[in-house]
């Protein structure tokens, strides 16, 4: 099994290496990996179009909205130990406590997350993961990625993703992380990530004169924004 | 010695009376630029309140809009801003065909987005000068029960005709400048070919 993973690893990498590309455009927007990353936005669009959208859409149409809220809440409070870890890192203790806080009221209060008591008290979701931890690190981003399935991230982004797994509470429970159990979970988060960002799908169906470099752009500006490095208006373009 | 600190403090107080004008003539033109920004918005709310009420046919709501582009947006400076680099050296007759066909995609994509209209106001919230002429004002697109607010901030310019709207920032995303990334990849693909750009302009409008 580990033979098997060490070989589909390397030649994901030969895939990579073989797909760099060394026109200037792509170089000066930090995408080497151009020619890949719009086959694997193709394949996920393809893959949206006839699987995710169409669940999303039962999902919505069969559940109820306040049922549909209570599981957005619950695994939003799931990931609440990974928003505190990565706020302590990022030095942030009163966010950090102001999150662990969240995380007791909702999960005790709220009946296991499904209420979101924290809000209603005036404890504000704070969101963060540990490719931004690294960014404030000084880690720099690294060339653009389309991971399948996932969608737009970086070298950075993705590594964070990877270790973002880890303070989750479904790795620390063996039954949920070694079975069935872990999958019924992803697709659960994966139809409510996708009702969330219809709005964003269907803007780009509609706005986008080249939908993968709109998704690229709005991917970095959204990365910049959660960093904090644009807010101050200092490094917008000039006109002239 | 006396000769010389008289001659520092009216440098002094002429520096302050230059930072003072500076600064009041700032503060005016920001409070300028807000002013601009809800006025210009708020003719065109007039206008889908209107639309929305059945005083005004589609048509007439098209038509409206149109004319009130070229007083909200400096559209020939946003054209020329997306083609990044590409611009220079361009042939001229090319550069016109582009010109022509942006500016009628751009108005095609926010005629699409006007019958999505549902009661939205926008409040002006505040404004940033980053430069003499060169603005950015903070608003909010009151969402008055049809879903959430918005934040909206728009970069606005002040040059020969008065000020314009140049690019505008939605969920903190820069529309000028995404649209740039698109033009110029698509350019950059066809080795600097701009009728590329054109192309795909007019294919994504049919």
């Amino acid at each position: 099994m580990r033979h098997l993973r060490l070989a589909g690893l390397a030649i994901l990498a030969g895939l990579a290496v073989s797909a760099c590309t060394t026109r200037p455009e792509s170089l000066q927007t930090n995408d080497p990996l151009e020619p890949l990353n719009r086959a694997v936005f193709s394949f996920n669009s393809a893959a949206d179009e006839a699987v995710i959208a169409p669940a999303a859409y039962a999902y919505r149409d069969v559940v109820p909205a306040p049922a549909r809220t209570g599981v957005r809440n619950a695994l939003r409070n799931l990931n609440e130990p990974v928003v505190f870890a990565n706020l302590l890192l990022q030095g942030r203790p009163g966010d950090a406590f102001a999150t662990a806080s969240r995380f007791g009221l909702n999960t005790i209060v709220g009946v296991g997350g499904l209420f979101d008591v924290a809000s209603e008290a005036n404890i504000e979701r704070r969101d963060t993961d540990f490719g931004l931890t690294l960014g404030r690190w000084g880690v720099e981003s690294g060339p653009y990625m389309v991971l399948p399935f996932l969608g737009p991230s970086s070298v950075r982004d993705t590594f964070g993703r990877f270790v973002d797994r880890y303070p989750h509470p479904t790795y620390w429970v063996e039954d949920v992380r070694e079975t069935e159990a872990i999958w019924v979970y992803r697709g659960i988060f994966a139809i409510d990530v996708r009702l969330q960002l219809d709005e964003t799908f269907q803007s780009l169906e509609r706005s986008a004169i080249d939908p993968y470099v709109q998704l690229r752009s709005v991917y970095r500006q959204n990365r910049a924004n959660a960093l904090g490095t644009a807010q101050d208006y200092e490094d917008l373009p000039d006109f002239d | 010695m006396l000769h010389l600190i008289r001659l520092s403090t009216i440098s002094l107080v002429a520096a302050f009376a230059v930072l003072a004008f500076t600064q009041l003539s700032h503060a005016q033109d920001a409070g300028e630029a807000e002013a601009f920004v809800q006025r210009e918005a708020q003719q065109v709310i007039d206008a889908l309140q209107a639309y929305n009420q059945g005083e005004l046919d589609e048509e007439t709501l098209k038509r409206n809009f149109r004319e009130r582009v070229d007083i909200l947006a400096d559209v020939p400076r946003i054209t020329n801003f997306v083609l990044g680099r590409y611009r220079r050296g361009a042939d001229e007759a090319e550069l016109e065909e582009f010109r022509g066909v942006f500016r009628e995609f751009a108005i095609n994509v926010y005629e699409r987005e006007l019958g999505n209209y549902a009661g939205q106001t926008l409040e002006v919230t505040g404004s940033v000068t980053r430069a003499p002429g060169d603005f950015i004002v903070r608003s909010t697109v009151r969402a008055n029960g049809a879903g959430e607010d918005v934040p909206v901030n728009w970069r606005v310019l002040s040059g020969d005709e008065g000020m314009k709207v140049v690019d505008a920032e939605v969920l903190g995303v820069w529309l000028a400048q995404t649209q740039r990334e698109e033009i110029t990849s698509i350019i950059g693909n066809a080795r600097g070919d701009i009728s590329a750009a054109t192309r795909a302009l007019r294919q994504r409008m049919q």
